[in-house]
């Protein structure tokens, strides 16, 4: 009896004992095998060429680990991922993150020593990293393995500061699209109204949709304007006012500073109060996520959304929409009391883009993968999908294209790996752009068109880095407290901005008017 | 003199000693959680140097300069960490106040249901919430309240009532009373546990005598039910106040959002901001250290309380 009492305890200790150590790290390899067991139970392999892969050794391909951000929810092991594994000959693992959360991701990576091999960073964070010896200098394998990224980034990979002595950064290069106000025609024909082109036609087609049942089912179930609290959400009525939001812009005194302190700032947020109040914008803008924020322009609740158009009118178009037959929609260049418009501009970021880790094993193949998802052919599997399998082509030239099967289903196919990698190395020339209807291609356009002047700096601000985030939640703060504000807007307004003043704005504008001036050569 | 000392230290050395060998199987057994404390408690600790260095997340802690209290001085000159503070403060006492007598209310509640299924299904249904995570709560809430599709616009309308359904959830006015009637909800069901096993512990011929001398159940339970409680609330109120400036960072990440901010951000959510997205490591340490102390301190304070008060209750 005294024998198996102590059996029994030495039995219990020694299992706590390896409970403790089972909570330690899993390294690589421990993934690895789970992949390999995987693969040898074929849970995997659900269809297409797949098989192939299986069989191939695979056990010799260069491990690379990849951070994405999107808010998707692709299968850990897709179709599109094993067929660029195969076209690479990589093995690869996407850790792949809500794109709030990316910043987060990245530092918690940072901090446990666990680099992606590669990732996207900017602007201090990103020189911080490369300060630190944590980036690899891609230099000596641009010529060999880098062809496509400097056929698409060439021309600037080299005026980024963060590139002085060798190449660390790789710049996204693109310009992101600019926003449209995409309004639903056939609610307008419906109703007997125009396309709004000033702030007045808006409201009164914002109000007609929410009251004047747009969509003619005798029911009260409609509104105007899709929203959620970003500011995105009224970008080209802010643009009616001369507001580039969430940019820096340049006052008449030449002080460069927040686009919160636009003399029409509050101007435009009376009129944006005025559509809130008198209720013709989605009621739980404030709380409302993305996807369910575009959910009520796809289940035909919402007539309008402020939003690039590649979304509502190419990508969306039909499968997203429930109404047969699938809504249609124009884009609003809307004019403010000056006959101002526009919408937010964006740039070519060279301080912003991917870089390899100095840990990865083999930065060659690092740099191979990101190449390859650069070239037109790689942006075009990780935005259509497999060839044959998950789409095809019509006719490539004129950019027409199917989905096919199971795919033709939206969730399926992004499900399995299509679109939702596609921001990942996005050559300027992509296949969103090359295939795009005609009617997005013409939003597109108008959208670059409509960007307003704003301040772009090119190197890293230092007040940026200590006070940015605190600065930006406030005015994140004050926005959303003057739209649900009963009282006076301007003491609100003023409380805020003094605040911003006192907790490093100040200071921020002084960097940034010195860092401006000596941009332009002043 | 000298001999004395080094006699007593080596007799008591030797009774340890001899005693763990008399009783090495219950020392063994208790090793893993020995170790499990230093490893993923104590040795951890080292980190909360950063709050005094000028730490870099590409660099070693044991390289980065000391700065001194740099850092806090940092942290309390920001607008945002006082209103965190002040946050963490109204929202951890509010729970403490309004959540703590809550299980102990529930339990006697309970004790008082003579049928055993019926006290069964109450037990079981008040300690289900518990077992919800915050995320599913939020989305419930919003089932509940939101003005568009919830619960209580559809009953409203039932009902006749046009005017507007007020958000709860994006009512920073009354943000704060939800977090604590949310958590009241969500954890008061598991506190009950420990308060009913008490009460079970009771001796029943105490309210058999109680009764013969004509105590109704009001003053059984006042005099009998929760004087014997005592201890227990008394050490499980030390581990609460323990744990006070930890205002609940899951619930308040999960259901806060832009315009209720001002009223929910607390020293975690903020720590959180500082640290992972803004990479201010040093900064949030220090702010995560004070938070700590401050629960240091009053735990020692409420112990010397409970010391006073009955002192078999006080843990230290």
């Amino acid at each position: 009896m005294k024998t198996m009492k102590k059996i029994i305890s030495i039995i219990i200790m020694a299992t706590m004992l390896l409970s403790l150590t089972a909570c330690g790290k899993n390294n690589g390899d421990d993934k690895g095998a789970v992949k390999d067991a995987a693969k040898e139970t074929g849970k995997e392999e659900t269809s297409g060429d797949k098989g192939d892969v299986a069989k191939e050794d695979t056990s010799k391909r260069p491990k690379i680990s990849i951070l994405i951000s999107g808010d998707n929810t692709p299968k850990s092991d897709n179709l599109v991922i094993q067929e660029l594994e195969k076209r690479t000959n990589t093995d690869l693992e996407i850790i792949y993150v809500p794109s709030k959360d990316l910043a987060t991701k990245r530092s918690t990576m940072v901090a446990s020593g666990d680099l992606p091999d590669i990732f996207l960073a900017g602007g201090s964070e990103a020189q911080e990293y490369i300060d630190a010896g944590l980036i690899a200098d891609v230099s000596k394998y641009l010529e060999k393995d880098g062809t496509n990224i400097m056929s698409n980034v060439g021309d600037i990979i080299y005026t980024s500061p963060m590139n002085q002595d060798g190449v660390y950064l790789i710049p996204t290069g693109n310009v992101a699209y600019g926003t449209n106000m995409n309004i639903r025609t056939d609610w307008l024909k419906n109703l007997g109204l125009e396309m709004p082109t000033d702030l007045d036609s808006f409201y009164n087609v914002m109000h007609a949709f929410t009251f004047d049942d747009p969509d003619k089912n005798g029911k009260n179930d409609t509104f105007g304007l899709a929203a959620d609290s970003s500011f995105k959400s009224f970008d080209p009525i802010f643009g009616a006012y001369g507001i580039p939001f969430d940019s820096a812009i340049e006052l008449e005194d030449g002080t460069v500073t927040t686009w919160a302190k636009h003399k029409n700032f509050l101007d435009a947020m009376t009129y944006i109060r005025k559509l809130m109040n008198d209720g013709l914008v989605e009621p739980e803008w404030a709380t409302i996520t993305n996807m369910d924020m575009f959910g009520k322009l796809w289940t035909g609740q919402a007539g309008a959304l402020n939003f690039q158009c590649a979304g509502p009118t190419n990508n969306w178009m039909p499968v997203r929409y429930t109404e047969d037959p699938a809504p249609t929609f124009d884009f609003a260049v809307i004019a403010g009391p000056d006959g101002k418009h526009g919408v937010k501009p964006n740039f070519a970021l060279v301080t912003k883009g991917y870089l390899i880790s100095a840990d990865c094993e083999d930065v060659e193949a690092a740099l191979r993968v990101a190449d390859y998802c650069n070239s037109e052919e790689g942006n075009e599997l990780l935005y259509f999908g497999v060839e044959d399998v998950m789409f095809r082509w019509i006719d490539e030239a004129s950019g027409k294209y199917e989905y096919i099967g199971e795919y033709t289903d939206s969730a399926t196919h992004r499900a399995n790996g299509g679109f939702v990698y596609a921001e990942f190395m996005k050559p300027i020339n992509n296949c969103e752009l090359r295939t795009m209807n005609e009617q997005s291609k013409a939003g597109t356009q108008l959208a670059y068109d409509e960007m307003l002047p704003a301040v772009n700096i090119i190197r890293s601000l230092e007040t940026r880095q200590d006070y940015g985030a605190d600065l930006d939640q406030i005015i994140k703060e004050m926005y959303v407290a003057i739209i649900t504000a009963d009282g006076d807007i301007k003491a609100i307004y003023d409380e805020y901005m003094k605040r911003w003043d006192s907790e490093g704005g100040l200071e921020y504008e002084k960097e940034a008017t010195e860092a401006w001036k000596e941009q332009n050569g002043q | 003199m000298k001999n004395v000392a080094i006699t007593g230290k080596k007799s008591w050395y030797n009774k340890l000693l001899l005693e763990m060998k008399k009783n090495y199987l219950l020392y063994l057994m208790i090793l893993p959680g020995i170790l499990y404390i230093i490893i993923f408690r104590y040795i951890p600790m080292y980190g909360l140097t950063i709050a005094f260095k000028d730490y870099k997340i590409t660099s070693s802690i044991s390289n980065a300069p000391w700065i001194g209290f740099a850092n806090f001085i940092d942290l309390f000159k920001r607008n945002a960490f006082q209103r965190a503070f002040c946050n963490n403060i109204i929202i951890s006492f509010s729970k403490l106040i309004f959540g703590f007598p809550a299980p102990i209310i529930l339990a006697l509640l309970i004790n008082e249901v003579k049928r055993s299924k019926l006290k069964k299904l109450v037990q079981t249904a008040v300690i289900l919430p518990n077992f919800i995570s915050w995320i599913v709560i939020y989305g419930l809430m919003t089932a509940i309240f939101s003005p568009n599709t919830g619960i209580m616009a559809s009953l409203a309308s039932l009902i006749g009532y046009r005017g507007e359904v007020v958000n709860l959830l994006t009512n920073k006015d009354t943000f704060r009373e939800v977090i604590t009637i949310s958590y009241i909800w969500q954890a008061a069901g598991i506190g009950t546990i420990v308060y009913l096993a008490a009460i079970s512990g009771i001796d029943t011929e105490q309210y058999e005598a109680a009764a013969l001398d004509g105590a109704g159940r009001w003053r059984q339970m006042w005099h009998i039910t929760l004087a014997s409680l005592k201890p227990t609330i008394i050490t499980l109120l030390i581990f609460r106040v323990g744990g006070i400036m930890n205002a609940g960072f899951d619930q308040i990440f999960a259901i806060s959002n832009d315009i209720v901010i001002s009223k929910a951000d607390i020293i975690s959510t903020y720590v959180y901001r500082l640290g992972l997205e803004q990479r201010k490591f040093g900064i949030a340490t220090a702010a995560g250290f004070l938070e700590s102390m401050i629960g240091l301190v009053l735990v020692l304070i409420t112990n010397q309380i409970a010391r006073v008060i009955d002192r078999d209750s006080a843990i230290m």
